[in-house]
């Protein structure tokens, strides 16, 4: 049952999904990481999974924050999309809470705890990014190795669910990555991303290249895991329209700062949706788009 | 059921009116199970959040109740009650549109009611 003691020992757990009350994740059990959440020490866990606070980040060499005083909070187990235009930080947040990068200022808290280079954080994150260039060296191997890659780094990970996956999005298991289609690499980065069951789940722009079946595949798999494991997912895309109905909450920014953070219920007005108000919130002065 | 939802409307009223909708046209008749949130969740493919907060208005309503542990069920007053709620709203939703409309044609009121009658 380790994936439950994680959920617990995160202080996520399935508190705010709806059919909680029935699954199994409130059983408290002891964890490295329970005594350190529970030690009442000040980074003990608020019931938020992420927190960012006053968070500013420089890229060495340049004069602009990529982030300018970030602050945001997102809850145990909500799917929140992340949406901003090209080079509006999306990125640059997710390496933060993948524990890739410091702020230059503020603070980053996962699960309560500073990610950065935090052994005790990072296995619980996962990060899935692009990174579709057929001779990227994380291609080299068979569908397989990344699966065992998965099992040996990801304390939650679940080899059965990445199987069923693989069987799902048509990927043999002994196909090398750099010579599978754009499509079959990215889904197959996706199912690692699901099969690892990390408490945070982080997908940015994950599913490029897939096509029209294989995204709409991956969003049904997402959902029905999501139930069985309710975890904290943070998901960027451009495809708003498409995905939209994914998210329970929303995050914009633009131009390395916060612009909106809702609920997704709240936004989608009538005739609005949530499409609609990324496009009439982040539209730059002279351009203009037609729906 | 009504199979696709739209994005510029709120989600959880759609999922709501979705089961008013069965109601009404009998595919769901009082003490009949309506799906669990899941199955909504994965038909629909929207966010548990969502279909959670279309449900609980209904339940809130006393469209449906709750039989714990095993489901959700359609109360016996449904079906009048969503009736009487809908009919409240049917002439500013679908009266005045027709109306409007059939002025721009040329539709006369009478020819209208023929039409009506027609059918």
């Amino acid at each position: 049952m380790e994936r439950e003691e994680m959920m617990e020992a995160t202080g996520c757990g399935a508190e705010r999904t709806p059919e909680s009350t029935s699954k199994p994740f409130a059983v408290n059990t002891s964890g490295a990481l329970t005594e350190s959440a529970s030690a009442g020490s000040e980074t003990s866990h608020t019931g938020y999974a992420i927190e960012f606070t006053d968070v500013s980040l420089r890229y060495p060499g340049t004069r602009e924050d990529a982030l300018h005083k970030v602050s945001f909070r997102l809850p145990c187990d909500t799917i929140c999309g992340l949406f901003g235009r090209n080079g509006a930080g999306k990125t640059s947040i997710m390496a933060l809470l993948a524990g890739l990068r410091q702020p230059s200022a503020g603070t980053v808290r996962v699960f309560g705890q500073d990610p950065f280079e935090n052994t005790s954080i990072v296995p619980h994150v996962s990060y899935i990014y692009l990174k579709n260039a057929p001779d990227d060296l994380m291609n080299a191997y068979k569908a397989r190795r990344y699966l065992q890659m998965g099992a040996l780094f990801r304390p939650q990970w679940d080899g059965d669910y990445a199987r069923f996956l693989l069987k799902r999005f048509d990927i043999p298991e002994k196909k090398t990555a750099s010579k599978m289609s754009q499509g079959q690499r990215a889904a197959l980065r996706c199912v690692i991303g699901l099969a690892s069951r990390a408490p945070l789940s982080i997908f940015d722009e994950a599913y490029l290249g897939m096509d029209a079946v294989y995204r709409h595949l991956f969003i049904d798999e997402l959902l029905a895991d999501y139930l069985r494991f309710p975890r904290t997912i943070l998901f960027s895309t451009h495809y708003i329209s498409e995905m939209e109905r994914l998210f329970s909450e929303v995050l914009i920014i633009d131009d390395g700062r916060v612009l909106l953070h809702d609920e997704a219920d709240t936004l989608r007005k009538e005739g609005q949706s949530l499409a609609d108000l990324f496009i009439s919130l982040t539209l730059k002065e002279g351009e203009s788009y037609d729906a | 059921m009504r199979q696709a939802l739209d994005n510029d409307r709120p989600l959880f009223l759609q999922i709501k009116e979705l089961i008013e909708d069965a109601i009404l046209t009998g595919e769901l008749a009082p003490d009949d199970q309506i799906p669990s949130n899941s199955q909504l969740v994965s038909t629909y493919g929207v966010n548990p959040v969502t279909v959670h907060k279309g449900v609980s208005l209904l339940l809130d309503e006393g469209i449906i109740y709750k039989r714990r542990g095993i489901g959700m069920y359609v109360s016996r007053e449904a079906p009048e009650r969503i009736r009487t709620r809908y009919q409240k709203s049917f002439r500013a939703e679908y009266i005045e549109p027709l109306l409007e409309r059939a002025v721009l044609l040329g539709i006369s009121i009478e020819e209208l009611g023929r039409m009506m009658g027609e059918r």
